[in-house]
């Protein structure tokens, strides 16, 4: 499980390294305007989901010593980030994606290491998919 | 710490996968292409039960709110104005 898990992660580490940015499934052409940006909106917003998911199934695993995986400090801040993030998206707030980029940017900075090492492969993909939108 | 772990891996799996697919993914050109209602009705329906889940995490896990400061002491006017009655003459 490990391996598959370890190998699921290199994929999605490398295809999105390999590229510099992750760009979002292409909106099938028969949609409208407004359909597609619904449809782009939604991939974004299953990426950031992603993120967010992670760190709160991590900050619900407990250590040994009873210590979350992920602190309820930087599961916070990324569920505000997020909440703040998708609302932004929602509201096509101008410069939205390089805003949420920064302050991303910013709590993977500032994580510890072995927060790191669980949410850094996330970071990363989430990261390259705004960038791909900046 | 490594069953915490695997078992966190296990429980992120399916939705990593949706998440490659959704980004890296290609329609199956024998489906239909989704109808513009549908689009919109999904992305709606995730918006809002997203948005929820994070108004949930943050109901339950509530920011510890330092004490409130001591309140200023009370003055006792006699005090502010200046009555040494406690002085001895």
């Amino acid at each position: 499980v490990r391996k598959m898990f370890a190998s699921l992660l290199l994929v999605v580490a490398l295809s999105a390294s390999a590229t510099g940015c992750a760009s979002v499934q292409t909106a099938p052409p028969t949609l409208s305007p407004a359909a597609q940006q619904a449809f782009k909106y939604l991939q974004v917003q299953k990426v950031l989901d992603l993120v967010r998911d992670v760190a709160v199934d991590a900050n619900a695993q407990k250590k040994i010593d009873g210590a979350p995986l992920v602190s309820d400090a930087t599961t916070r801040e990324l569920v505000r980030l997020h909440e703040t993030a998708i609302k932004m998206m929602n509201a096509s707030t101008s410069g939205w994606a390089a805003v949420v980029y920064q302050q991303l940017t910013d709590i993977a900075a500032k994580a510890p290491p072995a927060e790191k090492s669980i949410l850094g492969t996330y970071f990363g993909l989430a990261l390259s998919t705004l960038k791909g939108l900046m | 710490v490594n069953a915490a772990l695997v078992s966190l891996a296990l429980q992120e799996a399916p939705a990593a996968i949706s998440a490659i697919k959704a980004l890296f993914g290609k329609q199956n050109p024998s489906e239909p292409p989704p109808s513009d209602e549908q689009v919109i009705a999904a992305y709606r329906t995730a918006f809002q039960s997203s948005l929820d889940k994070d108004e949930q995490w943050l109901a339950s896990h509530p920011e510890d709110v330092p004490p409130a400061p001591p309140a200023p002491a009370v003055v006792e006017e006699h005090a502010a104005a200046g009555d040494d009655a406690g002085s001895v003459e």
